[in-house]
């Protein structure tokens, strides 16, 4: 089977655009089979066969739950390609009509929501990691003097708070996109109902 | 005046509850929608799925239970939800008077200011 591989990162925030490549890949005879969220594996198909839709399931979901709702997209002939974290890469035959309504307001919104989840969890585990290996490097400075006691000082005034700037500067913004997003979509369901 | 139960049902709920008249699967559900509505509506997977598990949390439909094993689930509307599918369509009715008594209104001035 002929293959073709693609090295592309899409932030959380860029799903619906990820989701819009994939898309046009697969307009292109060009089929998802794999992803580790950096490198795309492709492979030859019927041009327009397949329509691909990113997924993630709610929270609250646990596995079984998660399992229990991509089994019922079966019956709708709806198969989980692939799965890159939380991540389900869905598709079906075009043939068979397209996954929602166009421009489903409600549908959109709880997507946004659940990827704002994802993008709320992953700050909240690198504060934790952060704040633990300062914690872990403070413990450790009252073992130690010298020369490795001014090292690691120098280690916890520094990377530590550069970290935090770092991933202030790409998750905030990121999570300012979904919010602002989510916004979007209440308004439009305000009107639409 | 009709009961009011302060519910107001979105399109999909409605279609739902109104096909689950008679019991059905999942898809069946959509099926039955998008022959209703002519094509006009169609209920995804995704949102099909939210809507069936807080109906069922609700206890506006139940799981049909049928003598042989059936590998898909069924689903049916309870008297629950046959009440609050009846209190909607009170309520879509009422909408429907307001907009015609408004119109008609409109229309009867729009002529004398006419004439």
């Amino acid at each position: 089977m002929e293959t073709k591989r693609y090295f592309r990162y899409f932030t959380i925030a860029d799903y619906e655009q990820e989701e819009k490549w994939i898309n046009n890949m697969s307009r292109c005879g060009w089929n998802l089979v794999r992803t580790n969220g950096l490198i795309y594996t492709f492979e030859k198909g019927n041009p327009g066969e397949y329509i691909y839709k990113i997924d993630l399931p709610r929270e609250s979901m646990t596995n079984v739950e998660a399992d229990a709702y991509y089994k019922f997209m079966e019956e709708f002939d709806i198969e989980v390609v692939t799965t890159h974290k939380m991540w389900r890469y869905l598709r079906k035959k075009s043939a068979d009509g397209p996954f929602d309504m166009p421009n489903n307001a409600m549908a959109q919104l709880s997507m946004v929501n659940r990827a704002y989840g994802v993008a709320t969890k992953l700050t909240n585990t690198l504060i934790v990691i952060f704040a633990l290996i300062i914690l872990l490097l403070t413990l450790v400075l009252n073992l130690v003097d010298g020369v490795a006691a001014a090292f690691i000082t120098g280690m916890v005034t520094s990377l530590g708070p550069s970290a935090l700037v770092a991933m202030a500067i790409i998750l905030v913004p990121i999570s300012r996109r979904l919010r602002i997003r989510m916004n979007e979509l209440m308004d439009e369901i305000q009107v639409k109902g | 005046m009709q009961e009011n139960t302060g519910i107001v049902l979105t399109e999909a709920v409605y279609y739902i509850l109104l096909s689950l008249t008679t019991p059905l699967h999942g898809y069946g559900i959509m099926q039955k929608i998008e022959d209703m509505t002519h094509g006009r509506l169609i209920v995804s997977a995704g949102t099909l799925y939210g809507a069936i598990n807080t109906l069922l949390e609700r206890g506006w439909i139940k799981q049909h239970v049928t003598a042989e094993d059936s590998r898909r689930k069924e689903y049916v509307i309870t008297d629950e939800g046959k009440k609050v599918l009846k209190a909607e369509l009170a309520r879509l009715r009422q909408l429907v008077e307001h907009g015609e008594a408004t119109l008609a209104k409109f229309n009867f001035n729009l002529s004398i200011t006419l004439v």
